[in-house]
This record gives C-alpha cells, sequence and structure tokens, in this order.
C-alpha cells in the first residue's frame, strides 16, 4: 500500500465497516432475522438518540456524570502527583505505603461500591469518590515513575548555577514529570467517567449510569443503546480534549512520526 | 591578572569500587589558577581529569584536600559557576531565551532586567532569531551556543569546561573554539578547560596542565607562549605550536597505559 492510499484507507475505512455493519444489522433487523425486542435496530436506536436530545432529557443526566467525571479527574489528578512527589522524596513513606497502595491498586473497586454508598450516600460525593480513586492510582504510579526519571544532569546544572532545592524542584523535578502527568491525564479521562457511571450503577436516579440502568431493568434496549451512544460521542470528545491539551502543553518535544 | 583566582592545596580522591576496594583517582594535586587565565587540563584518558573538575566546581567533594575560590572554600550553591559539559544540558521545555535568564532568574533579578540582558547576549552570541525556538529545533552546535550564553548571562566567577565540544563536528567545533577565545577575551573570563585534544588545548590556553596517569597529578606545567588574538585555524601552521604539540604529545603518550 502506497501512503497515499493509506491515508485515504485510514481516513474512510472506519465509516465504511461501520456503514456495512450498522447496514446489516438495520437489513436482519427489518427482515425479521433477529428479535428487535432484544437487539433493537440502527434507526430505532439513532431516532431515540435525536430525541433525547430534541426533548431535552438527556442534559440534566450527561451534565452530572460530566461533573461527577471532572471532579474525580481534577482531584484524582491532583492527588496523585502530589502523593507521587511525596513518595519520591521521603524515603519512608514510600516503605509505609507501597504494599498498601499496591493491593488497593490491585482490588476491583467496584467491590468497595457498597461501602461508599454507606458512607457517602446517593448522591454526587460516592461517585465522585468511586471515580477519584480510579484516577488517583492510574495518576499516581505514572507521576512517580516520571519522578524516578528526572535528568541528573539538568538537576547538577541547576545546583552549580547556585540552586536551593525548592527552585530545582519547581524548575526542574515538576516540569520533567508533566510528559508522564500527561500521559495519564488521556487515560485518566476514561477511567473519571468509567468511575462516575460506576458510581452511578450502584444507585441513584440521575446520570447517564442512571439511565443505562433503569432503561435496561425495564427491557428498553433501544434506550440503553442510545444513551450508549451518547456516552461514545462523549468520550470521543473528551479524548480529542485530552490530545489537545496534550500536544498544546507537550509542544517543547520534538514531533513524534 | 596576576591574582589566584582559584587554588587547589594537596587534593587527594579516592573512589568506593563497587567490591569495596578503594580507587585512588587523585594524588596530592596542587594547582593555582590566576584571575583572567585560560587554563587547559590535559592527559591520558582515565587520568582523572572530570574527577578534578568536578572537585573544582564543587560537586564533588575531595577526600583530602582544600579547593580555594577567591580565598574562600568553594561550597556547592554559594558561587556563580558557569559550567559546561559535553551533553546536553538546556532545560528541553524552555525556550531558547527562557534558558537564557535561568541563572539571574534563581538570584531573583527582575523580570525585564534578566530578559533585555539575555537578548543582548543573543545578539552578540549568534542567535538572533532563535530566541523563541525549543532546544529540539536548533542544531548541536546552537545549542551548545545557548548553554554558553546561559553561562555568561549568569556573571560566572569562573568557568569549567569539560570537552565541550567533543561531540561536535570539526567546523562546527573550530567555530565555537573562536567564539570561546572571544568572549573569554571581552568578558575577562577565567576559564579551566579539560580536553583530550592536544591541538585544542594549546591554540586555546595560555597554559597547559599535563596530568600523570592514575593515581594523578600535575606531571608538568607548560606556558604556551603564542601571540593573541589567535586564529584558532591558522595558529596551528606556527612553528612554535608543532613543537609543543609533539612535546605534549610525547610527554601524554608515555604515561598512556593503552599505547604502551
Amino acid at each position: 500500500m502506497t501512503r497515499r492510499q493509506e491515508k485515504w484507507v485510514r481516513r474512510i475505512g472506519p465509516f465504511v465497516v461501520l456503514f456495512i455493519f450498522l447496514a446489516l444489522w438495520q437489513y436482519l433487523a427489518v427482515a425479521e432475522r433477529i428479535n428487535t425486542f432484544f437487539f433493537s435496530s440502527p434507526v430505532d436506536v439513532f431516532l431515540d438518540f435525536i430525541d433525547l436530545f430534541v426533548s431535552g432529557r438527556i442534559w440534566l443526566h450527561l451534565g452530572i456524570t460530566l461533573i461527577e467525571s471532572l471532579a474525580g479527574l481534577l482531584i484524582g489528578l491532583s492527588l496523585g502527583v502530589a502523593a507521587a512527589f511525596l513518595f519520591g522524596n521521603f524515603k519512608i513513606l514510600n516503605l509505609l505505603f507501597d504494599p498498601i497502595f499496591v493491593a488497593v491498586y490491585g482490588l476491583p473497586k467496584l467491590a468497595l461500591g457498597p461501602l461508599f454508598v454507606i458512607w457517602f450516600g446517593l448522591g454526587l460525593k460516592s461517585k465522585i469518590i468511586m471515580s477519584t480513586l480510579l484516577v488517583f492510582f492510574l495518576v499516581f504510579f505514572n507521576a512517580y515513575a516520571g519522578f524516578q526519571d528526572v535528568n541528573v544532569e539538568l538537576v547538577n546544572t541547576l545546583k552549580l548555577m547556585g540552586a536551593s532545592r525548592i527552585q530545582i524542584v519547581i524548575k526542574v523535578t515538576l516540569p520533567s514529570c508533566v510528559p508522564w502527568i500527561i500521559a495519564s491525564l488521556r487515560s485518566g479521562i476514561g477511567a473519571s467517567v468509567g468511575g462516575a457511571i460506576m458510581g452511578e450503577y450502584l444507585g441513584t436516579n440521575k446520570g447517564l449510569g442512571f439511565l443505562v440502568q433503569t432503561a435496561g431493568a425495564n427491557y428498553d434496549i433501544t434506550r440503553v443503546m442510545s444513551v450508549i451512544l451518547v456516552m461514545c460521542i462523549m468520550m470521543l470528545i473528551l479524548d480529542n480534549i485530552g490530545k489537545l491539551i496534550e500536544k498544546l502543553v507537550l509542544k517543547w518535544r520534538p514531533p513524534v512520526d | 591578572m596576576e591574582q589566584v583566582k582559584l587554588s587547589l592545596k594537596r587534593v587527594t580522591h579516592y573512589y568506593e569500587a563497587v567490591d569495596g576496594s578503594r580507587l585512588q583517582a587523585l594524588d596530592q594535586v596542587d594547582l593555582n589558577i590566576k584571575n583572567g587565565e585560560f587554563v587547559a587540563i590535559v592527559g591520558a584518558s582515565g587520568c582523572g581529569k572530570t574527577t578534578m573538575l568536578n572537585i573544582m566546581s564543587g560537586i564533588l567533594k575531595p577526600s583530602e584536600g582544600e579547593v580555594l575560590l577567591d580565598g574562600h572554600p568553594i561550597t556547592q550553591g554559594k558561587h556563580r559557576i558557569g559550567y559546561i559539559s559535553q551533553t546536553e544540558t538546556l532545560l528541553p521545555w524552555r525556550k531558547v531565551i527562557d534558558n537564557i535568564v535561568l541563572g539571574p532568574e534563581l538570584d531573583g533579578v527582575p523580570k525585564k532586567e534578566r530578559y533585555d540582558k539575555a537578548r543582548q547576549l543573543i545578539e552578540s552570541g549568534g542567535l538572533a532569531g532563535f530566541e523563541n525556538k525549543y532546544p529540539f529545533e536548533l542544531s548541536g552546535g546552537m545549542r551548545k551556543r545557548a548553554i554558553i550564553l546561559r553561562a555568561l548571562a549568569h556573571d560566572p566567577e569562573i568557568m569549567f569546561m569539560d570537552e565541550p565540544f567533543g561531540p561536535l563536528d570539526v567546523f562546527t567545533r573550530e567555530a565555537l573554539q573562536q567564539e570561546i577565545l572571544r568572549i573569554w577575551s571581552q568578558k575577562n573570563l577565567t576559564i579551566v578547560y579539560i580536553s583530550h585534544d592536544i591541538a585544542e588545548a594549546i591554540s586555546l590556553a595560555d597554559r597547559i596542565v599535563v596530568m600523570s596517569r592514575r593515581p594523578s597529578s600535575v606531571q608538568q606545567e607548560i606556558a604556551v607562549q603564542l601571540p593573541r588574538p589567535r586564529n584558532v585555524v591558522e595558529i596551528r601552521y606556527d612553528q612554535e605550536f608543532t613543537r609543543l604539540e609533539r612535546k605534549i604529545g610525547a610527554m601524554i603518550r608515555g604515561t598512556n597505559l593503552e599505547v604502551r
């Protein structure tokens, strides 16, 4: 394949694959080869998707999930970076907490759900905490690796220039962690939304997770799918925002082709 | 000119090897460097040149002996020291000009003042038009220029250079050697320059310190009586240059274990 051809396939190919899949699905539904009660149909899902927005019913739920995710992302990111920094600077913390962190990190967070509901209620708080928890570990391990990876030559250069310890942290250590933090930002976006929706499944009366949950309970498969479509598009937009931030913040790095 | 800037007094240094044995790198090094002098240090590979430079600049504490800068023991963080090694030490996330202001920034010089100064240096240092580029957008030679300008912006009390132009191609290297000579004479700097290239050492320095093999000490100090200002390319055809090159070369070969 030439470069030119590759470019076109990359641009159009996924849409063609998706179109063939949807066309086949729609055909099977119309021809009654599949039971639409269980599998719905692309046109029904699309119409319901439009209706969610036209009627305005989606906004409250979308807004709630976004707020939970964003709060989880910001809190998890800040705590993750701060913890990584403390771990990097105080060896005692590392010795005391590292095994605990690894154990909690390996734990499926959903298992903690009932505790969060009992402690923090069915409101926003329990969702934000679930989201924060997921983001925290992701950021922590990344940022910690970043602190270990600081270029000693740059640190020595500043020492020779008479920099104080705090100046070295601000001017070398933190900036050199930024690529690592940014790398965790993009996966952190996914984790924060995941955490929020996971939290909503545990019980609430608002949010996209709640919509899916109730639609599923009512066997409204079309609604389940249209809300999932909303989630997909939301993730696509959020990920692109993440990409944009990455591009803006890391413009000092040589582009990797 | 005759005032002593930096002085090493019976400096001895041991390294602890992995197996616990001690390796002596330096043995009672005595050396005085005068204010405004350009001193080159040469020696066979592995003779402890870089160890010596690290001790002189205060990065490394010697096992015995002391280093005095302007009569005071050198302590890391207390002096403005220019240090240029062969590695890349620009902060990659800062534009050229933001790298150059670093020294004054650490000292708390007001923003406008430090940027004005940096702009002047960039203008005279051959980097005009590149002040807002990131280091990765520059050639190796230009990055080196930026590192030199960053050191100058800090008004260094003394400059240490450790084979600074090693990784560069020969023409870039010549251009930068000439540039260093220009800056040195203009700013009345004191420079200690480590090199494994005898020709480079002769064309730049007032005095060449030849180190003996490990545990190394000063084997001989040779004054370079070539006229200034010098052209680093033309000077190689001078008879005195050839004589010195042969003499120092023979001296180092005599100490180099790897060619015997």
